[in-house]
């Protein structure tokens, strides 16, 4: 028999707990509830779960120290649900540590995919060799990118873009992060770059420049690869 | 009759907010407490000028020089200086009764109070200006931070039942394949989903109608790619939109821009749905840019009905809805579109095109990057 997964969820109300409960437990997982953080960061040390979706908004600590407290200790992949619009909260806490966010009202499939995708482990920690996802493949022991077959040239910039998204393929990556990891430290604020390279990428990569199905824009966040329809 | 219009009402309040502007105006009452003051100052001075002599009476009147700077403004305060300094030389300085000083010891006496008066007095009201000044500013503070927790609990509170109502529709429909009467369970679970995304977007024009009117909208300037903002703005409508032909042009060589990224997307979005809810679904719309000028252009254009000669105005007025009642929603879109335009220091205005339909122009003046003119060389 299947072990199951455990999955814990923060959130101080009630009814989305358990409408939470009812779309986790339908895909396989255990599930268990915390209403504050301190009762949440108590649960993930008993109950050790696989996955644990945190909301922003909770009654005693703010969601983001939440996860600041947490990331000291553990590195379970953590799912931010939030009802605010602002973008930079979520951004906050994705910077802090969160592996990616569901915006209430949230969709129970794109929910689900979400954290299967937040679970499963980054190409970077299994040390695969080549990404393949419908038409995409990426070879990174090579550094050959092809498309539907055909080799696609990209410039070492270009490369190392894609390479941040592919290595998260279906989570967000934040502005910030991808600057980081492509241009280092200084370049945080020079998001005239990003922007370029991403158009670049498009580009060459998308059948549809009008309509990218691959890289995804994340209005103020940043860019998301998307695994299921490349 | 005639309503009056919204600007005549703004005239019309004006005057009583600068009334209430305690540096630029100070009300007659206070020069009469002023001159009171004084008259009460020099009676009593009178009646102690034989215990004091007449040169510590300066230091009297200059005490209420200080008190009258605590509790007037500048310009009482300033008279209350110049009175008592002629008063001190009228009734106390030896020639009683004249200007006229005898001593060069009073004299020089009587131009240093009157310098330290004038002094003191216009210190004491500036100093209790910028503390008025500052109690104010700390209240818009306080009052914009409390508006903002107001709308988070809203927001909050709104919107989580509607999270609940769509997330259990959806959970209701998955589950219902397996049953008896799954055709009709189906629909009435996606009836709910449908209205539940209806309240939501309800919810969500009037919590960005507030947030404008309240002022906490401030643009948070980030380089933008043009294409790729369009392209989120027909992402978020893409139900509204519902597989219509979407005709997008935008040059190749558009620079980036400078704005909020977030802010605009929702422009376009709330003008894309106007569009969409207004006219046929085999109508394509139009969006298209340009950087022209130091100012971007994004319009999005529609093959309907046109706006009525006389309403475009009117039609960015709050709740507005036009004859189409049909269309749906509280009339906030384009209300909201123009208000996140303004925010940036833009225009959006509504014109009809040649040969039939709406345009919906916005004129942003933007800084633009030259990055991409480097990165086609390299």
């Amino acid at each position: 028999m299947k072990q199951s997964r455990k999955a814990l969820i923060i959130d101080d109300e009630k009814q989305i707990r358990r409408l939470l409960r009812l779309a986790l437990e339908g895909a396989d997982h255990q599930v268990f509830e915390a209403e504050t953080g301190q009762a949440g960061l108590a649960e993930i040390v008993l109950r050790r779960p696989d996955v644990v979706l945190l909301d922003l908004g909770l009654p005693d600590m703010e969601g983001v120290k939440v996860l600041s407290r947490l990331r000291e200790w553990s590195d379970v992949p953590v799912l931010i649900l939030s009802v605010r619009d602002d973008a930079e909260d979520k951004v906050a806490a994705l910077d802090a540590g969160a592996d990616d966010y569901v915006t209430k009202p949230f969709d129970t499939a794109e929910l689900l995919a979400r954290v299967r995708v937040a679970q499963r482990r980054s190409l970077v920690e299994t040390g695969e060799p080549v990404f393949n996802s419908g038409l995409l493949c990426v070879d990174f022991a090579a550094r050959q990118v092809k498309l539907a077959g055909k080799e696609i040239k990209l410039t070492p910039t270009e490369y190392s873009l894609l390479k941040v998204l592919v290595q998260n393929a279906g989570k967000v990556v934040t502005h910030r992060q991808l600057l980081r990891t492509v241009w280092g430290e200084k370049a945080e604020s020079q998001g005239q770059y990003l922007r370029v390279y991403v158009t670049h990428l498009r580009k060459k990569l998308e059948a549809d420049g009008d309509a990218p199905q691959l890289i995804k824009t994340e209005v103020g966040i940043g860019y998301r690869l998307s695994a299921e329809s490349a | 009759m005639l309503e009056p219009s919204s600007s005549d009402r703004v005239a019309r309040r004006s005057p009583e907010f600068g009334g209430k502007d305690p540096v630029s105006y100070a009300p007659l009452k206070e020069y009469l407490v002023a001159v009171a003051g004084v008259g009460i100052l020099t009676t009593a001075c009178w009646l102690l000028k034989s215990l004091t002599g007449y040169g510590a009476i300066s230091l009297i009147y200059l005490l209420g020089v200080l008190l009258a700077g605590m509790v007037l403004n500048r310009g009482p305060v300033l008279l209350v200086a110049a009175l008592s300094a002629l008063s001190w030389n009228f009734l106390f300085i030896p020639p009683l009764f004249t200007f006229h000083i005898a001593k060069l010891e009073d004299a020089l006496t009587f131009a240093t109070y009157f310098i330290v008066a004038i002094t003191v007095g216009s210190l004491t009201a500036r100093l209790r200006a910028r503390e008025h000044l500052a109690a104010q500013v700390q209240l818009a503070h306080e009052s914009e931070r409390l508006r903002k927790t107001l709308l988070d609990c809203v927001s909050h509170e709104l919107k989580t039942p509607l999270a609940a109502m769509a997330a259990a529709s959806q959970e209701l429909s998955r589950l219902t394949a397996k049953s008896q009467n799954s055709q009709l369970l189906e629909e009435l679970a996606s009836e709910i989903h449908d209205a539940s995304r209806r309240l939501n977007r309800v919810v969500d024009n009037l919590l960005d109608m507030n947030r404008l009117e309240s002022g906490v909208i401030r643009p948070k300037r980030e380089w933008c790619d043009v294409r790729e903002l369009l392209q989120s703005a027909i992402d978020i409508e893409s139900e509204s939109i519902n597989n219509r032909e979407i005709r997008l042009h935008v040059p190749d060589d558009i620079p980036l821009a400078l704005l909020d990224h977030t802010l605009m997307v929702q422009a376009v979005a709330k003008l894309l749905a106007n569009a969409a809810s207004h006219t046929s679904s085999k109508l394509p719309i139009e969006i298209d840019a340009e950087y022209n000028n130091a100012e971007l252009l994004m319009s999005v254009s529609d093959r309907g009905p046109g706006i009525p000669s006389e309403g475009q105005e009117q039609l960015f007025e709050k709740f507005y809805r036009g004859d189409d009642r049909r269309a749906g929603g509280l009339g906030l879109g384009l209300s909201i579109a123009r208000g996140f335009v303004e925010a940036h220091g833009g225009k959006l205005t509504a014109e009809n095109r040649d040969g039939g339909g709406a345009r919906f122009i916005i004129r942003l003046p933007v800084r633009v990057s030259d990055v991409h003119a480097m990165e086609a060389v390299s």
